[in-house]
């Protein structure tokens, strides 16, 4: 199940011809975000079966170094400390927003806004809330990785 | 009756131009350019942390009419980042401080943005703190207020109170002070009447850096500041770099913990050059020792 994707604020698309050039791009590029997004949600959270050892797959869309940081903050971005001790997790909400860095009209820059919601099953009955921001950067290739973030997390 | 039809219709026709210049002006168009930010090519990038960026801050002395990128510049202030633990360091550097300025012999480090533009006023101060920066950033005062009003003016804590009375006749109180963009130029710009002249003129701009961080960070979150904010940025700037590193490099910026922000002022002898010149003649190993520092992971744990 992929993410709820909507665009959010857009900098760059109010006038002609830029609002025209903005909206060739448009779906392409919250399609391409959206999928460097649920990379990592998919891969950190609730893409993956449980009980697990790691989480290998989580940071694929994000930049080297942003990678490093991710994995040295694993237990706040990636369900590792109930990794062992869940069977599964059902997902309640998962919504994403994107505010598009796009001057004259060509996306540059973006912050995706997530929330999402999942419930664990297994030995730990859990509600879990991660919700915070990505900052995403398109590549030479045509993907969008993801270089920054600031995400909270919170579990009852 | 005819003519008031005439008049009407002038109007009208006014207001569809107008309409017309708005709808079709790009939103990127190039306005009055108020800042520039240049990223410099540097051969020891290698030596410093890859975790750390750096930043020289200039603030031009340009009058109006004057190439502001090739004036004096009279704020030096190197902004060092670690953009993985959101620590962050200032360094300022007295605008009088005596150096070797690559090319041109010894003169006032100022003088270099003068002599060379951003690239060479980022080398004199790279070679004097022994790293050199990333991006030199410069603005003129004027642009630097209207820079703080866009952000709704600053929050800080202002150690101790005075005033400058072409200036700030008032002055300013010790303590927390909110300050509005003609205020943080002010703060920033006060010299004569402080005990310790440029070196506490330095600290100063290091404090309205300081608050001007905060603001944003406390902004970051709301939908849209950062793309908004860059891309107002971007029509009063000049620039070699790519939009997509404009905006990795305001989120890098607003990422920065301001718990995480310590300063230092480069520390100097008061001397008089051969011309007659007052000037500062900066403690070279001490700058080296914040140079040092600040390579190591960005931060700052003492002042040299």
């Amino acid at each position: 199940m992929a993410s709820t994707v909507v665009l959010g604020r857009v900098a760059g698309n109010v006038h002609q011809p830029n609002k025209r050039i903005f909206k060739k791009h448009r779906k392409r590029t919250l399609t391409k975000i959206g999928r460097a997004v649920d990379t990592w949600i998919d891969g950190g959270f609730v893409g993956v079966g449980y009980p697990r050892k790691t989480f290998h797959s989580a940071f694929k869309a994000f930049t080297t170094p942003a990678r490093h940081d991710a994995k040295r903050q694993r237990a706040l971005l990636s369900n590792w400390a109930l990794r062992k001790k869940i069977d599964g997790v059902k997902v309640r909400k998962r919504h994403v927003t994107v505010d598009v860095f796009a001057p004259h009209g060509r996306p540059a820059g973006a912050t995706a806004r997530v929330r999402l919601v999942f419930r664990t099953t297994g030995h730990i009955h859990r509600r879990v809330v991660v919700r915070g921001r990505l900052f995403l950067n398109p590549t030479d290739h045509g993907t969008w990785q993801i270089f920054g973030y600031d995400v909270a997390r919170g579990a009852k | 009756m005819k003519r008031r039809i005439l008049r009407v219709a002038k109007l009208a026709t006014l207001g569809v131009i107008l309409a017309v210049v708005t709808l079709t002006l790009p939103d990127s168009a190039p306005k009055s350019t108020e800042f520039a930010l240049v990223k410099v090519h540097q051969a020891e990038a290698a030596n410093i942390n890859k975790n750390v960026i750096s930043i020289l801050a200039v603030g031009s002395d340009a009058r109006p009419g004057e190439n502001f990128t090739h004036t004096r510049g009279d704020a030096l202030q190197l902004v060092t980042i670690n953009t993985r633990t959101h620590a962050a360091s200032i360094i300022g550097v007295p605008r009088d401080s005596w150096v070797d300025i690559p090319g041109h012999g010894h003169d006032k480090i100022n003088a270099s943005l003068y002599y060379g533009g951003p690239e060479l006023m980022g080398r004199s101060v790279g070679n004097l703190i022994g790293v050199q920066p990333t991006y030199v950033f410069v603005t003129r005062f004027q642009f630097f207020s209207a820079m703080v009003r866009r952000i709704g003016g600053i929050d800080i804590r202002n150690p101790y109170a005075f005033s400058d009375d072409p200036l700030k006749r008032v002055g300013f109180k010790a303590g927390r002070i909110h300050l509005d963009g003609y205020d943080a130029m002010a703060f920033s710009r006060i010299r004569h009447t402080l005990p310790r002249g440029d070196f506490d003129r330095s600290a100063h701009q290091e404090i309205v850096l300081k608050g001007i961080q905060a603001k944003v960070r406390a902004h970051a979150d709301k939908p849209g500041f950062i793309e908004h904010g860059v891309l107002d940025a971007m029509s009063h700037m000049y620039t070699n770099l790519p939009p997509t590193e404009l905006f990795r490099l305001a989120q890098v910026m607003a990422q920065v913990d301001p718990s995480k922000v310590r300063s230092c002022v480069v520390q100097g002898g008061i001397g008089t050059s051969s011309g007659g010149a007052s000037i500062v003649l900066p403690y070279v190993a001490a700058a080296r020792d914040m140079g040092n520092q600040i390579r190591k992971d960005g931060t700052l744990s003492h002042c040299g």
